[in-house]
């Protein structure tokens, strides 16, 4: 089972945290920008600028960020998108998540990927909860 | 990214400009109470040009955005300041959002007051 964490996305500021999930000690977030072909580098700056936007609270077209949650499905899901990038995050208490970022022509393959990852995250904090919750239980 | 080579870089400041002025024509849209059809009309241009400036795509000439400005009855005020002041200032309004969380930060363009009213 993967190890999950959360680290503050530096580049954002506002009043809503924007943290990037680590899987394993990495981040997709960050091999996705890494990998960045030069000529893409423009569109991730405006994708950036958009988060800021968001983190402060500011509208946006829903061309720029727009809420892609399934119908039923209980812990939003957002994407950004600017040119042929599209960064996807989900909603936390006081901010967002950024999970991962790809490239248009592999939507659907990413969809499955950051769907899963979230499951993953989410079961993941919620068997620590559990956990947590069982140690402060006094024993009979 | 780091946020200081985030502030020097040309994508953040073109979204700004687009996103500025996407919700001045937004705002405008609300108060004349027209949509996007009748923007078309009033600024004279194609609807297909109207999608892209609401889509938040404005990428034309600077005498473009002039002429749309006033023409939504604002001054396109445009400012520069030195980018390692404002970076610094940056991080200091960032701070006191962080501890206030009142958000107040500057920007190089602002679309200031009504020229005129349109009857």
């Amino acid at each position: 089972m993967s190890k999950f964490a959360l680290r503050n996305i530096e580049a954002v500021a506002g009043n809503q945290t924007f943290e990037k999930l680590l899987v394993d000690g990495v981040a997709p977030f960050d091999t996705f920008e890494n990998e960045l072909e030069a000529k893409d580098r423009r569109s991730l700056e405006k994708i950036y600028f958009y988060m800021n936007e968001v983190s402060n609270n500011r509208t946006l077209a829903d061309t720029k960020f727009k809420d892609v949650t399934p119908h039923k499905e209980k812990v939003k899901e957002y994407e950004f998108k600017d040119g042929d990038l599209r960064v996807y995050g989900i909603k936390k208490f006081g901010g967002k998540i950024i999970i991962l970022g790809g490239y248009k022509n592999q939507q659907k393959k990413d969809y499955r990927t950051f769907r899963s990852l979230k499951e993953q995250y989410l079961n993941s904090k919620s068997i620590k909860t559990n956990n947590n919750e069982k140690s402060r239980t006094p024993k009979k | 990214m780091k946020r200081a080579e985030l502030l020097k870089s040309e994508g953040y400041w073109i979204a700004k400009l687009q996103t500025d002025l996407y919700r001045e024509l937004i705002s405008f849209m609300e108060r004349t109470h027209k949509n996007s059809s009748q923007l078309a009309e009033y600024l004279g241009c194609s609807k297909g040009y109207i999608s892209q400036l609401l889509n938040g795509n404005f990428d034309h000439k600077m005498s473009k955005l002039v002429e749309l400005s006033l023409a939504i009855g604002k001054a396109p005020i445009l400012e520069y300041k030195d980018i390692s002041g404002y970076i610094l200032e940056n991080d200091k309004t960032f701070s006191s959002v962080l501890t206030s969380s009142t958000p107040s930060s500057k920007f190089t363009i602002c679309y200031d007051g009504e020229l005129f009213r349109r009857a």
